[in-house]
Formats: C-alpha cells, structure tokens, sequence
C-alpha cells in the first residue's frame, strides 16, 4: 500500500472517525482504525462496539500507488498527523507490517495492529430510507436525549426511543421521573416501526453533524440503525426490549393551566435552588399558586435559609390555588431546550405529574413527575 | 488449542452439546463443572465456535474468521469474563448486563462465558440472578465452576448443569513420571487434572521443599523431638511469603492427612506417601477416625480461607496446635 494524500482532508476525517474509537475495551483491535485503500479512494473504518464510522475519503489531492488495508493503532496515527508539518503526507506500508509516514521532513515509522482481529462491521444501505434535515434531526436529539437515564439498572431507560407510523416519528426519552417527547411529520409513509437507540450513540452522532441544511438519510432495522450523511455512514447498535407504554402516563384533562415568561420563571426558579441542603442537582422547590394569582416559588432548608421568589404569569390563569413541588434541575433542563418565550405549564393535581408546552414547539411534550414533600 | 483433547476427554459433553444444537434446543445458561484441568473453558470458547462459525458443518473449521477470532477472545459477540483478584465483583456483572441489553455487533448468537463462577460475591450474584432470569432471545451464557457446590443454588437452577469427568489422575501421574520422580508425580496427579498445570507445580524450585516440610512436619508430631510449631517457625517462612505456595503446601499436607484417614480405613493400597508408611501408621493408631477426618476438614477450611486477608501465622499456628493434641 502506498499513497499520498492533502493532511488537512486526511485529518479532518480522522477527527471525525475518532468518534468511534474505544479507549477502555476487552478487544485491542478496536483501539484502530482500519483503512482500505482502493484507487480512487480511502475507506476508514472505526468502531467501539456501540457505534461504528465509515468514512469515504475521495479528495482531488489523493495519489494511489498501490491499494491495500490496514489497522492503525488510532490514538498515535491521529496526534502524530496533527502535529505533521507540511501540505501533503505521504503513507506506505513496509515489511507487511509498519506503517512509513512522511510529510515535509518527518519520516515516522508506526507498528500495525492484527486486521483479522478486527471486528467484520455491515454497513448495510436499505432500499428505502426516511430522509430529514440535519437541523431537524439534531433538534430531536437534544430535546430528547437529555431525559435518558444515566443509571444503568434499566439499561432500556438508557436510550432514545423512536416510533413511526405512517408518515410521523415520535421521539421519547424518560428516565421514569421525566418525560420528553417530540413528534416530526415525515414527507413519506413508512413501515411501522418500534427501535431503542442508546442515548450514548446519539450524543457522538450530534458531534459528528455539522449545522447546514443537508440531509440525512436514516436506515434501519431491527439490529440497527444507520445514518448517512455527507461520506458518513455513523451506524449504532439499539437497545433490546420493549420500550415501557408512555401513553397513558400523560394526563389528558389539565384543571389548572399557568402561562410564564421562560426567562423570567427559570431564572426565579435557579435562584431558589441556590439554598437547598441537597446538592445542586437535586434541589426540590415549591409552586404555590395563591389566590392573588400570583405564583410563588420557594425553596426552605431550615439549615441554611430561605427563598421565595415571586412570578408573575403572563396571562389569565385557570384554575384555584394550589401547591406543588418538583426537582428543579428536571425543571429547568425541560425549559432550557423550548424556543418558544412563553411557556404553559399544566397541572392536574398536587402529587399528579404535569406537563410543559410551548406555544412555538407544538410538536414537543416535556413531563415531570411532582415530588412529595409533606 | 488441543481441541481433540476435548473431544477424546469429555466425549458425553461434545455429544450432548451438538444434539442441542442440532435439534435446536439451546438452553439460555449453562454451568459446566467439573474438576480443575478437564478443559471446561476451552469447551466453552469450543461451543461459541459452534455456534458462530461459519461452515454449515457441526464441527467449527476453527479457519474462518469467526472462529479464529474467538480463539483470540477478539469476537465482538463473545463476552468473557474472569474473576480479579479472585472475586467476581458486581462491576464485572453490571459490565456484562449493558453489553447485552445491546444488540449484536455482528449477526450470529451473543455469547457470555463466566470463568470460576463460584468466585462471584454476593451482590454480583444477586445481579447476575436477575440477568439469568430474563434470558435475551438468542443470547448465551455459559459458566464455568471447579465447585458446583460453592455455588448459589438459585443460580444452578437457572442452568442446565453439564457435568465434566474428571480425567483420570493416572494419565497425569504417568505422564510426569516420565521426567519425574514417582512420589512428586504422584502428588501432582491428585492436584490437578490439567497437564500444563502440573507441569507448572512440579517443576516450581520450592516443591520438592513443601514435600519435605510435611514429612518432617508428621515426623515431628508423632516423635516429637521438638514442637512442630517452632519447626515450621524456623523452616517453613517461604510457605508464608506467597499464598499461592501456602495454598500448595496446605493441599501436600491435606494429601498427607487424607492417608492417615486412609490407613486407619484400612485403605493400604491408595497411600501416596507409601515411603512414610512407618509414620503413617503410628501416628494413625494414635488417633481416632473422627480426630483424622476433623483435622483434615480444619485444613480444607483453611485453605478455603486463604484468599480472605486472614492471618496466616496464626492461622498456621492453630492449625499445627491441634495436630499435635491426642
């Protein structure tokens, strides 16, 4: 194998393939990148187990010599092709098993790992495929994302559920105290679908989408799912079970309905978890709607102190006083990704979970269960 | 990997695990037990290979790349895991437990082989029951046990117990005798099974040392020149260095001990120590059955011991204490 290749567009795909390579794993193979080069092109392949990239590299600046695959030891390869000097670099591989790198007046020569050990990925293209808008995609992630829980004992909790039916894909994230859920019209029907992707795969496919309006093509099936995007093919394995039925856990009829100012009800919010006896993340505060229609919210750790913040609803409210009491991290991780200024906030009962929605996010849910307090 | 072996020693085993494959009867678990050295891992990683390779044949070509890999523990699909610093800890558990909530890397079954089983602790075992309750379609596990019974019975009756015979210690015992003397070969054949392994004991520089430590050790409690306790004081400080060599040296002196049982059986003929008859049947006829039987079980519970941080001195001086007691 011999080649010369631009560093720039060699390194700029390794960065993203880098995505995909395992520090901690029991396979040392996967601690590579595997590269196969043919004559027009360089094909890199990266893996952890959970996600895999593939990347096709066909830049103007490549000169094949002679084709060939490799695995390289990734974290070496990819700092010592940082820090090269010089426009070009060129790569060869020597006795089988080194790998000759040189650029400008460097002249490196790294060991090669045992290909055979590598892992014998599929990156397999169905016929058809659901496409979105990178923006659009990216949105769903993060306002659903989030909500997956981080403790491993249910590890189906960890992921992302995705649903369609017909022409609609609904997104559900919970970690059983929370809930977020997003709904996007598709522009075809599909097959009916049910897949958990783990949330882990889904925070590196945000790192690896940039923010343009192309699209991104999504194949699946029932092992997994694979995105393709640019010369990026990022595939992740999914999550077996069944995802627990969320439907119901959504109240339907909201007696008492509290319209905010975003901005206004967060920052009071983050004020009054500043004095609670629990850590940060945890601080529990109180909602209380008095009957002058003005909402209180309140935190007391007799400890340290006390805060109580008034709120002053944007518009008519419906329904009697009441009080209520919730984390104010989940709180406030579900006001965070609304774009809408203004917030409703529908409550059914004190112990009974209630629902965030925004006038500009018609089609996202947050939910959050109440904490007991008395 | 002798894999012939595997076949010529554990024919019922083979047999029994291609009849589940060929009428597609796969159990969700399987606990292989059986004595040390009857290749009861390399029957497992035999039956991932089974299982994953890719001819359509029943017995693995061990050439494809499946099964190559799986030979090099590189198969994404097969899972092991072997026990640190002699426990099983819930991590290793929890580990297993997210890799298989995933789906598989690559087509084919999920395999998990769990090595030394009886080693886990209690709340890995408490995980672990929880895992083996909800069996993954198309996922398998096998563990691995010298001692079923050290084993949560909770976990064996989630499994399908498959049971190795052991090999006969004659093979070993003959097969060392070929370079070795026959009293240390003949030790060696009732420590273990595997022949690598007691190739590893006999040839250690300091075994031929333990031997003599025991002999000395009943010489002294039956004449009692001096008190067997400053004895090993004096002699025996290797054996407290490592627990490896403790470890070996309490299961010389429980070979010992087992002829003194044995003699006062009147089992003559299965005596190991024959050289040592004159002592062994003194010291045999000093005691009762139930003294020799109930040393021997202080031994085994101290051997058992061992790897829980225990006070070895002392534990050694208890020992030899009550050995010298009528």
């Amino acid at each position: 194998m011999n080649f010369q290749i631009n560093k720039d567009a060699l390194l700029k795909n390794l960065i993203i393939a880098q995505k995909a390579l395992s520090n901690k794993t029991p396979n040392p193979a996967l601690k590579g990148i595997k590269m196969d080069v043919t004559e027009d092109k360089i094909v890199i392949t990266t893996s952890n187990s959970d996600i895999a990239i593939k990347l096709e590299v066909k830049d103007s600046s490549l000169n094949v010599e002679s084709g060939g695959s490799m695995l390289i030891p990734g974290k070496y390869f990819i700092q010592i092709i940082r820090k090269l000097d010089g426009l070009k670099v060129s790569l060869s591989l020597i006795d089988d098993n080194m790998l000759r790198i040189e650029a400008d007046r460097s002249d490196i020569t790294l060991n090669m790992m045992d290909l055979e050990d590598f892992p014998e990925l599929k990156f397999a293209e169905k016929v058809k495929s659901i496409n979105v808008n990178v923006r659009l995609l990216k949105s769903i992630i993060r306002q659903t994302a989030f909500a997956t829980s981080s403790i491993e004992n249910r590890p189906i909790l960890t992921g992302v559920n995705f649903q369609i039916h017909d022409n609609k894909l609904k997104a559900i994230a919970t970690d059983s105290y929370r809930l977020s859920q997003k709904e996007i019209e598709l522009n075809d029907e599909y097959e009916p679908l049910d897949i958990i992707i783990p949330g882990n795969s889904l925070d590196e496919l945000l790192k690896v989408l940039e923010n343009n309006n192309d699209q991104v093509e999504i194949h699946f099936d029932h092992s997994k799912i694979l995105f393709k995007y640019d010369n990026i093919l990022f595939q992740s394995r999914l999550l077996e079970g069944n995802y627990p039925e969320t439907s119901k856990l959504v109240p339907t009829e909201f007696p008492i309905i509290i319209k905010f100012n975003k901005e206004n009800l967060a920052t009071a919010i983050e004020r009054a978890s500043l004095l609670s006896s629990r850590d940060g993340n945890n601080a529990i505060v109180k909602l209380e709607l008095r009957k002058d229609n003005v909402v209180e919210v309140t935190s007391n750790s007799p400890e340290i102190g006390k805060v109580l913040e008034e709120v002053y609803p944007v518009d008519e409210i419906v329904g009697k006083p009441f009080k209520i009491s919730f984390s104010s991290k989940y709180f406030l991780d579900a006001l965070k990704i609304f774009n809408s200024s203004e917030v409703s906030v529908n409550f059914t009962g004190e112990i009974r979970p209630f629902t965030i929605v925004g006038e500009y996010d018609k089609d996202m849910l947050q939910l959050i269960l109440p904490v007991r307090t008395e | 990997m002798a894999f012939n072996d595997i076949v010529d020693t554990q024919p019922h085993v083979v047999k029994l695990l291609e009849n589940s494959i060929k009428r597609d009867r796969l159990s969700h678990a399987y606990l292989f037990e059986g004595e040390p050295g009857t290749k009861k891992f390399e029957t497992a990683l035999y039956f991932a290979q089974m299982l994953l390779c890719k001819e359509d044949e029943n017995v693995p070509c061990l050439t494809c790349h499946n099964c190559v890999r799986i030979a090099h523990y590189t198969h994404p699909n097969v899972y092991v895991v072997t026990p640190e610093k002699n426990t099983i800890r819930k991590q290793a558990i929890t580990d297993l437990q997210r890799e298989f909530s995933k789906t598989s890397v690559e087509p084919g079954p999920k395999i998990f082989i769990i090595k030394q089983i009886e080693l886990i602790n209690a709340s890995a075992a408490n995980s672990l029951l929880k895992f083996l309750e909800e069996p993954h379609p198309n996922t398998h596990g096998i563990l691995t046990t010298n001692n079923i019974n050290k084993l949560l019975p909770t976990i064996i009756s989630r499994s399908q117990v498959v049971k190795f015979s052991p090999t006969n210690n004659q093979i070993v015992e003959k097969y060392l005798s070929e370079t070795h003397a026959s009293l240390p070969a003949k030790i060696v054949s009732h420590l273990t099974n595997s022949k690598t392994e007691a190739t590893n004991i006999i040839e250690a520089d300091y075994f031929l040392d333990l031997v003599s430590y025991v002999k000395e050790l009943y010489r002294l409690i039956l004449t009692k020149e001096q008190p067997p306790l400053i004895y090993f004081k004096e002699s025996c400080s290797i054996v407290i260095q490592d627990t490896k060599i403790s470890a070996l040296f309490l299961s010389i002196m429980s070979l010992f001990q087992r002829d003194l049982v044995h003699y006062k059986t009147n089992n003559i003929d299965t005596l190991i120590f024959k050289e040592e008859l004159n002592t062994i049947k003194q010291l045999a006829n000093q005691k009762t059955k139930e003294k020799l039987i109930e040393e021997l079980e202080h031994m085994m519970r101290f051997k058992s011991r061992l790897y829980n941080y225990i006070n070895q001195r002392l534990a050694y001086d208890n020992l030899l204490l009550s050995l010298e007691r009528r």
